[in-house]
């Protein structure tokens, strides 16, 4: 099973799972609550992106279990204009980053691109995990936080 | 960006000559570490406002503002009026349509969150997906009942 169908399971679990074609080509996704129901709607526009598919799912997700109870509608957007989140994205985010790398992991590889001394640390991550940089980025603040870093 | 935070207008009465609500604003803003021109781009308004409401001097907000400052702050109008300690909001379960739907587009009208605030298109078409998973969800719901 791939990570992507593993977190599609878990998201279809938990919330109702839609395609949708949103005409703006800025919104990956989006969480909403109702009455305790989570819904995640995801753009068509990312349908044929795995990557993509996979960290809004988790992003998404990462709103279900990080916000209060009550009714909510949380856009995610794509990486281009994810600049200056709020807190709760920022939450979202991290749990999404938590979800799909592993600590151990994600610090081995880390140091062993900084011994390769590697440029764009990043976008390297990102390749190697098969995800986006954001969330690359909240995983390093992740374990920042965590002092493990 | 999220949607919080429901009252009655009966609650507005409660702000005249209570203390509680500027110091209460003032914490706030403070706990979340924004200043009063940054409170005031969320709110529509001027940040001299912002700061008559925080001095409790002169100016008080009208119910719009009021319901504007609750959700920007994911308080209860309650705990910003002084009738509570709980800063909780209520859980806003069975919501009607309109009312949910008036909800989104107040909280994703807000620039807070993001880089750039929503376009009217935007929140349109947020909107317009949130209805179509609502009759979804419904239809569905009747289905696996009749069945």
């Amino acid at each position: 099973m791939t990570q992507l169908e593993r977190i599609w399971a878990f998201a279809d679990k938990h919330c109702i799972v839609n395609w949708y074609d949103f005409s703006s080509s800025r919104i990956n996704g989006i969480y909403h609550r109702v009455d305790g129901q989570g819904f995640i709607g995801l753009s068509n526009t990312i349908s044929n992106r795995p990557t993509l598919i996979k960290c809004t799912l988790a992003e998404e997700l990462g709103h279900h279990y990080t916000l209060q109870s009550g009714n909510y509608v949380m856009p995610c957007f794509s990486y281009a204009d994810q600049c200056g989140l709020g807190r709760c994205e920022k939450r979202a985010l991290r749990w999404a980053a938590d979800y799909l790398i592993d600590d151990y992991e994600f610090i081995h590889v880390g140091q062993a691109l900084a011994k390769q001394e590697c440029l764009d640390e990043i976008t390297a991550l990102a390749s190697i995990f098969d995800v986006t940089p954001m969330i690359v980025q909240a995983k390093m603040e992740a374990l920042e936080t965590r002092g493990m870093l | 960006m999220f949607l919080t935070a429901t009252h009655s207008a009966i609650l507005i009465v409660g702000i005249g000559g209570s203390l509680m609500f500027p110091e209460r604003l003032k914490s706030l803003r403070n706990q979340k570490g924004v200043t009063q021109d940054e409170v005031a781009n969320a709110l529509g308004v001027s940040r001299a406002t912002v700061a008559g409401y925080e001095s409790g001097k002169k100016r008080e907000p009208d119910y719009e503002t009021l319901r504007k400052i609750a959700d920007y702050f994911s308080v209860s109008t309650d705990y910003l009026l002084g009738r509570t300690d709980d800063p909780t909001p209520p859980s806003d379960e069975h919501l009607t349509p309109e009312e949910y739907d008036r909800r989104v587009v107040a909280a994703l009208s807000r620039s807070d969150g993001y880089g750039e605030p929503l376009t009217k298109e935007e929140i349109d078409d947020i909107l317009k997906y949130i209805r179509w998973t609502r009759e979804k969800h419904r239809m569905e719901k009747e289905k696996k009942r009749d069945s």
